[in-house]
């Protein structure tokens, strides 16, 4: 007997408007055997990160995070869990989402392990409309990983970020992130006249950001061996093995 | 290219730590391989649930539960995650049993749901004598090894029985698997014993049922669990759990 839900059907539930907002998730597509959903999410110090949670029977759930830690580096898989019930799936994927800040923590942020592209290829236009369909479409037949920034007021489209400020980048599958600093924000839609504000903006965006930052203040990352210690453990038992 | 892993057994307590294994009743603690353990833990309505973790590479660990959910079924897999880092491992033990609970909660508990064993067969002992006790746990478990099934002792009025069937409900018994591993049987609490039981524990066997007070550790988390309500199946959690329970997560 097939007792599986449509994936579709409990995504609120799954991916509840919190957990949107804490892991910055973007871009939820739903298979068209409404099984499977993929979104993509806060990628920390990596070029883009992925979640996905894939319904399988008896109401169970596998969830997972892929990584692509280089703008065209192989997608990789990070972690996850499998036979995890509905009302679990948030938590396991801000779990998953942790493992991964924690097994890159040691590496070098993307921007610095990137080798240039060469040869350096760029155009501009003033519209940032006009500029962003260039790089997607650049993008997608080069199949390489393009940007765009401001420069002395027009949107510049090539396949190098600029060495410094904020600016978009476009996969070749037509993902946008807005990349600020050191900060990722996966986006939804390619970046429009409104958008083209957040290059220029030094204000902070949202909860992701925010969070991220909380998280800094902590006294960095933890040893692989290190316990967290009582009061932390305490809480989260009782929240895993009490929430039917 | 160098193994980084460190054997398992070093860092065996910071896996399964003091609390963890009270609140899910860790016994029988197995180091299979230089990178993997294994353990019984309370195994809620199944017979026999098993828990296993293994450093997959660097510090990374996998952690996987499976159940045997009648005494006469094989083990089977049933959740688990991978590339945990060590330091969640106990986290994500807790989590995995806690959805093993969840999926088995609308089954029937494994007494009700097994199939009486034909032809039913049994011996008994006369009581009150060590080399009795210790006779008839040998037997049991040397007639579970040998015939693969497993088998159940329990007291009767100045006798001590085995035989291939559980006692009628609303007796405590001591159940022994082809692979020798003990449990105890209160009620429909299952406790996963560590040694065989000796014959001071037969003595305490004819207790009906314990008050709460007596109760193991993990028999109270159990009864905890069950006044928390029904299972909904799709019921998120409140903001505030959630939040709590992300918070040492991420400020590793």
């Amino acid at each position: 007997m097939d007792d599986q839900v449509p994936i579709s059907l409990v995504c609120e539930d799954l991916l509840p408007r919190d957990l949107r907002a804490e892991l910055c998730i973007a871009g939820i597509a739903v298979d068209g055997g409404q099984q499977l959903v993929r979104f993509r999410i806060d990628p920390g110090g990596a070029f883009q990160r992925g979640g996905f949670v894939r319904s399988e029977s008896g109401a169970r759930f596998l969830v997972g995070v892929t990584e692509r830690y280089l703008p065209d580096g192989p997608r990789q898989r990070v972690g996850g869990s499998d036979g995890v019930p509905a009302g679990d799936v948030p938590d396991q994927l801000r779990a998953a989402s942790g493992w991964a800040y924690t097994w890159d923590r040691d590496r070098d942020h993307w921007r610095d392990a990137r080798a240039a592209e060469s040869p350096r290829w760029a155009g501009s236009s003033r519209d940032i409309t006009w500029a962003a369909r260039a790089a997607e479409d650049r993008a997608r037949h080069q199949h390489i990983t393009h940007y765009v920034y401001l420069r002395s007021g027009k949107f510049v489209y090539g396949n190098n970020p600029p060495p410094d400020g904020a600016f978009f980048s476009v996969t070749k599958i037509g993902d946008w992130s807005l990349h600020q600093g050191r900060e990722t924000y996966p986006l939804n839609t390619a970046p429009d006249t409104g958008s083209a504000a957040n290059l220029t903006s030094q204000r902070q965006l949202g909860p992701a950001r925010l969070a991220r930052l909380d998280q800094a203040a902590a006294e960095g990352v933890v040893l692989p061996f290190r316990t967290h210690d009582v009061p932390r453990r305490a809480a989260p038992p009782s929240t895993q093995r009490r929430h039917r | 290219m160098t193994d980084d892993r460190v054997p398992i057994e070093m860092i065996r307590d910071l896996l399964l730590p003091e609390p963890l294994r009270t609140e899910l009743g860790v016994t029988g603690i197995t180091i299979t391989s230089r990178h993997s353990l294994t353990c019984r833990i309370d195994p809620g309505n199944a017979f026999e649930r098993r828990a296993s973790i293994r450093n997959i590479i660097d510090t990374a660990f996998a952690v996987l539960v499976s159940e045997r959910y009648g005494p006469y079924d094989p083990i089977g897999y049933l959740c688990g995650s991978n590339q945990v880092p060590a330091a969640e491992v106990s986290f994500q033990l807790q989590a995995a049993s806690g959805w093993a609970c969840i999926f088995d909660e609308d089954r029937e508990h494994w007494y009700d749901a097994r199939k009486h064993r034909s032809p039913a067969w049994s011996t008994s002992l006369r009581a009150g004598k060590l080399a009795s006790a210790a006779e008839a746990v040998e037997g049991a478990a040397e007639r579970a090894r040998r015939l693969n099934v497993t088998h159940f002792m329990y007291t009767e009025p100045g006798a001590l029985v085995y035989g291939n069937n559980p006692p009628s409900p609303g007796t405590d018994f001591y159940s022994v698997t082809r692979d020798g591993d003990w449990s105890l049987h209160q009620g429909v609490a299952t406790y996963p014993q560590a040694d065989a039981p000796d014959a001071r524990s037969f003595a305490r066997l004819p207790g009906r049922s314990a008050s709460r007070s007596q109760m193991h550790p993990a028999r109270l988390a159990r009864a905890d669990r069950g006044a928390g309500g029904q299972v909904i199946a799709f019921q998120p959690r409140t903001g505030t759990p959630a939040s709590r329970a992300t918070a040492p997560r991420r400020r590793r």
